[in-house]
């Protein structure tokens, strides 16, 4: 699924030169759930940045889904992105001045599909995030938990083969944060990888595999963790429906 | 407070130098064209003698073609005849009354050297200078008596002062026109009304005359308008220069009187019909009686002095003034909403909103005044600009240089576009919450 | 991208937008009329007068003279003026006339058809001597040019010879054939027969008389002076321009004279509307840039404002291309509907402004033409805002402000 081989991403500014990522080689396999943790500024979302195709690299190989990514160009990444990735931000990057259905319509408009398509996907996507009833509201109108289902939400219409989430309960408290890792877990359920950064190790417990990042350099912690408790999330889901 | 106000107000115009260059660009552009317009049109518009001229009326008689209307603007010949100048000239019920044409007449200095010239010639009654409020260097008007005994004498402006006889004092010196010689009897100061408002018949944007005689001269010297004469019969022909006058149909002379109250309007009113009726039973003016007293303003509105396109301009002129506001209006608002962190935490520290838009509006007149002083100067230079291209037409220098009005107009302008743009955006901002910034983006 | 969902985004911030189509509605109805008001001046300014007005020199011959009191010593003066000025080398033709085209004036009168009623014509009337056809350039279309006898015709007779305009013509005998006609001023015992027709003709007037014109073959001289229009040769303005001083001076000093070309007077008449064209191009540029400024500032805006945004958007999926699409769409949008509210405004201007300045009509050209050079403003002016959104980095998004 992803090949990276000895990868390597140099920030400079003015000032200094912040090896963000040193040396990194991995290799994921499809259907994995991963959790990505380490303290903070050790590179994570650096990591996640240049996994997703929004960040350039300096060194090293990459290999996403068989595809050599450092031949792509702007346009190319632009629809690998949005084909074969789906994102989960922290603070949900909603578009503020978009209600939810057309929120959850963005990256469908960019593959652009036919419109009838278009609205089943997003009629399954919120039905499955349990939003269906909220479609004509505006992000500034949803909880914090409401908006990053949304999210969720617009990354299932894509139907990605691979989900990254950077500390996605991070902004929210524990209850919304086990709703949302239920959501994930479903999701990764049915097939789709999922490379997710948290700060929890309880939500890290719930990945099959876990990767510690220190001062931009890989450690992996292979660990297999028992199935997460279907029933748990399923209540989240009909509560907030 | 306003002191405080006006220091953050500078602090952020210096702050965002790129913006507020371009807004105050903006403004000015916007006050300048719309002060030259309006400047433009104020001059062609404007009242030319303000403290009087709802005393001054212009006199005019329908003297016209029994069987047809006057082809004038107003239906009615613009001028009289002399014979009905003679009886008007006669009513002693106006305070002061002129008579007046214009002819274009050789002037032949006392220096042998000098080549004789052709100047036009303002041939009027003594009130000419009494009525328009005409200022004197040297000497004065001529008096009635000099008006009814025909006396050589004239009253000459700064410019022939130097021409003929080298500036100073020249009250009493002599110089010829035509055959005639002439006494100086006054030299006229600075005057240069911005309309020739007492004679409008043929461009209210001529030149002022240089030099004024006697109106009596008309006969002796056998004089002939340069001016416009507009007849509906054929000039007789029989008899002498004097006779033909007397009964001649031709219009061709100008007449002012001063009736200053409502019942010496009335009255002069009714002299004048009174006048035509007598007239109509000697077998003239058939026409039904359309005398008109009009002052100089409506006289000015009647004759539509102002150019159209003075006009047009100034309307179109306005309204380019709000299409600068309307983009000031969006400037100001992406101006002060990249504020909004800013006005968040001041918020948090107690700046009551109406302290959050005092503090807008004032910057956006400081900006407002700033772009108006920078517009006032574009708009002089836009006027040089067509004063020069109207030179022929205007003949005078410094015809549409600035005046104090003109500056008020410009920074009025400048106040109202700057209060109009700021208001909006001033009010959105001031409605920022005092958190709501401080938590997320 | 479709239009719908930028719609939508956009009802949910009004302010920005109404301003944006309003100042183009504004600078629409501005544009729109100006350029009416620019292109009547220019048909005015550019009409014909039918002569061959950039060879005319105008000569004004003021005389102070005591020999000029002498009737007999006038006559000869003016034939000598003539003869010399026709013998100017340069000159092709010259008549002593007192009609001066583009003056914005002259002089007219009444007259009734004989046997025609009481109807009244009015017309531009002047004095010419035969010359003054070949000297204007303007051709007789029917009968003949008025000539030496009719010149000297006995001043004190009844019937005169005259030529009238075409347009005179067709006025008066809208049906018949206007040739061997007569009418008369006021006076029905001096009657003029109509020997010629002669066109183009037109001299502004302040009445509505331009066209209407009757020439009379007399002379217009007297003790004050008399006046010529000449006619040089192609190129050889300036030449005669210098000479036509001294050959005068040399019959007679003891006058003064005053040349005009007939160019400089035209242009002088039409100065007032031509520094009306030039203060509305001046007014026309400016408002134009003033707008795409203003559009500039309000896009820049709102990408600053969006930057986050847009990066979710390029992390999502969306291209460059779709980024700078979403913009120029989002601001044709709002063009589209301050054009069409601009050709309303535009007209509700455009009648008001009849009532101010006379035939300045809005053609639907200028409107579908002012509508174009909108859109083309809008999108040019969105175009660089729109490129620099392009340029915000997908990973934006990931970044936690
Ligand atoms: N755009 C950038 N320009 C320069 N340096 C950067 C940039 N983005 C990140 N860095 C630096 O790269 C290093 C890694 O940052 P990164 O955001 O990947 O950390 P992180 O592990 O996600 O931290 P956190 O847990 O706080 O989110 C940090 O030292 C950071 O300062
Ligand atoms: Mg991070």
């Amino acid at each position: 699924m992803l090949k990276m081989k000895g990868v390597s991403k140099i920030y400079r500014t003015e000032l200094l030169e912040t090896q963000a990522l040193r040396n990194f080689s991995l290799h994921v396999k499809a259907g994995e759930f991963i959790a990505v943790m380490g303290p903070s500024g050790s590179g994570k979302s650096t990591f996640l940045n240049v996994t997703g195709l929004l960040d350039s690299f300096n060194e090293g190989t990459y290999e996403l889904d068989g595809v050599d990514v450092s031949r792509l160009n702007d346009n190319e990444m632009s629809r690998i992105r949005n084909e074969k990735i789906g994102f989960i931000f922290q603070s949900f990057n909603l578009i503020p001045d978009l209600d939810v259905a057309d929120n959850v319509d963005v990256p469908l408009r960019y593959r652009r599909l036919p419109a009838r398509d278009r609205k089943q996907r997003i009629e399954w996507a919120l039905e499955t995030v349990g939003l269906s009833g909220r479609r004509h509201h505006l992000p500034s109108q949803l909880s914090g938990g409401q908006q990053q289902r949304v999210a969720i939400a617009r990354v299932l219409a894509g139907d990605p083969c691979i989900i990254l989430a950077d500390e996605p309960t991070g902004n929210l408290d524990s209850a919304m944060s086990h709703e949302i890792m239920g959501l994930l877990e479903e999701v990764h359920e049915r097939g789709t990888t999922v490379i997710m950064v948290t700060h929890s190790t309880e939500c890290a417990a719930r990945a099959n595999r876990q990767l510690h990042i220190f001062d931009g350099r890989l450690v992996d912690v292979e660990r297999v963790v028992p199935m997460p408790l279907n029933q748990l999330s399923d209540a989240a889901v009909s509560q907030a429906g | 407070m306003l002191r405080y106000n006006v220091w953050l107000a500078w602090k952020s115009v210096r702050r965002t130098s790129k913006l507020s260059a371009l807004i105050i660009l903006g403004i000015a552009l916007g006050v300048g064209i719309s002060t030259a317009a309006i400047g433009l049109y104020r001059f062609f518009s404007g009242d030319p003698i303000p403290h009087k001229s709802d005393v001054l009326y212009s006199v005019r008689i329908d003297s016209w073609d029994p069987e047809a209307r006057a082809p004038h603007t107003g239906g009615i010949p613009t001028q009289l005849t002399y014979r009905d100048t003679q009886a008007m000239l006669a009513s002693d019920i106006p305070s002061h009354r002129a008579a007046m044409f214009k002819s274009d007449l050789y002037i032949f200095p006392q220096e042998a050297d000098q080549r004789p010239f052709l100047e036009t010639v303002r041939v009027t009654s003594s009130d000419f200078f009494t009525l328009f409020d005409v200022p004197f260097a040297y000497g004065g008007p001529w008096n009635r008596q000099a008006d009814a005994q025909v006396e050589a004498v004239a009253v000459i402006d700064q410019e022939l002062n130097d021409r003929l006889f080298g500036g100073g004092d020249s009250v009493g010196k002599t110089f010829r026109i035509v055959q005639q010689e002439f006494r100086v009897i006054g030299v006229i100061d600075t005057w240069r009304p911005k309309v020739k408002y007492y004679d409008m018949t043929q461009s209210p944007f001529m030149p002022l005359e240089h030099v004024f005689i006697p109106f009596s001269h008309l006969e002796p010297m056998e004089l002939r308008t340069s001016g416009n004469s507009d007849g509906w019969q054929s000039n007789p022909t029989e008899g002498t220069f004097g006779d033909q006058l007397q009964i001649s149909e031709t219009c061709f002379i100008q007449m002012w009187v001063q009736l200053d109250d409502k019942e010496t309007l009335a009255s002069f009113q009714s002299f004048v019909d009174a006048y035509t009726n007598e007239q109509r039973k000697l077998g003239r003016l058939e026409r039904p009686n359309d005398n008109r007293l009009t002052t100089v303003v409506d006289l000015m509105k009647e004759w539509e002095a102002v150019p159209e396109q003075a006009s047009a301009m100034a309307a179109l002129a306005i309204l380019f003034l709000v299409v600068c506001s309307l983009n000031l209006i969006g400037l100001f608002l992406g101006k002060f909403l990249a504020r909004a962190p800013i006005v968040g935490i001041r918020r948090a520290l107690g700046a009551s909103r109406r302290s959050i838009f005092i503090q807008h509006i004032v910057e956006s007149e400081l900006i407002g005044l700033l772009g108006g002083t920078l517009g006032l100067g574009l708009a002089a230079l836009q006027l040089r600009w067509m004063e020069s291209q109207l030179q022929r037409q205007v003949g005078i220098d410094g015809f549409f240089d600035l005046d104090g009005q003109i500056v008020l107009v410009a920074l009025m302008l400048s106040l109202i576009s700057g209060l109009v743009a700021g208001i909006y955006p001033a009010w959105r901002i001031c409605r920022i919450a005092p958190a709501q910034h401080l938590k997320m983006q | 991208m479709e239009i719908g969902p930028i719609w939508r985004a956009m009802k949910r911030r009004k302010a920005r937008f109404i301003l944006v189509a309003a100042e183009v509605a504004l600078t629409l109805a501005i544009v729109t009329n100006a350029v009416g008001l620019i292109l009547d001046a220019q048909q005015e300014m550019n009409r014909p007068s039918g002569f061959v007005d950039e060879h005319l020199i105008r000569v004004d011959i003021n005389n102070y003279g005591q020999a000029f009191e002498d009737e007999e010593y006038v006559r000869t003066v003016v034939d000598a003026d003539t003869e010399a000025l026709r013998n100017l080398p340069g000159v092709l033709a010259a008549s002593h006339t007192h009609f001066v085209p583009w003056r914005g004036g002259g002089s007219s009168g009444e007259l009734q058809i004989n046997g025609g009623g009481p109807k009244k014509y009015r017309t531009q009337t002047y004095s010419a001597d035969p010359g003054i056809f070949e000297t204007l350039g303007v051709e007789i279309l029917e009968g003949r040019a008025l000539d030496a006898t009719d010149f000297t015709a006995d001043p004190e007779g009844d019937q005169f010879n005259v030529a009238v305009s075409r347009d005179l013509a067709a006025l008066m005998f809208p049906e018949e054939d206007a040739l061997g006609k007569s009418f008369f001023f006021s006076d029905p015992e001096t009657s003029f027969v109509i020997v010629g027709i002669f066109g183009d003709f037109f001299n502004p007037y302040g009445w509505p008389i331009g066209e209407y014109a009757v020439f009379f073959p007399t002379r217009s001289a007297d003790s004050s002076g008399h006046r010529f229009l000449v006619r040089a040769e192609p190129g050889q303005l300036d030449e005669v321009f210098g000479s036509i001083e001294g050959a005068l001076t040399a019959i007679d000093s003891e006058r003064a004279f005053a040349l005009r070309t007939v160019t400089d007077i035209k242009t002088g008449y039409h100065s007032g509307s031509q520094v009306m064209v030039k203060n509305l191009n001046l007014l026309m540029i400016v408002l134009l840039v003033v707008t795409a400024l203003g559009i500039i500032g309000l896009t820049s805006f709102s990408v600053t404002e969006r930057r986050r945004q847009i990066g979710t958007r390029r992390a999502l999926g969306a291209t460059k291309a779709d980024i700078v699409r979403y913009f120029l769409i989002e601001n044709w949008l709002v063009t589209t509907f301050g054009v069409v509210v601009g050709i309303l405004l535009a007209a509700a201007l455009n009648s008001l402004l009849l009532t101010v300045v006379a035939g300045a009509t809005l053609a639907w050209e200028i409107l579908v033409g002012g509508v174009a050079l909108l859109w083309l403003l809008g999108l040019g002016a969105t175009l660089g805002p729109a490129l620099r959104a392009a340029r915000v980095p997908p990973a934006l998004a990931t970044q936690n402000v």
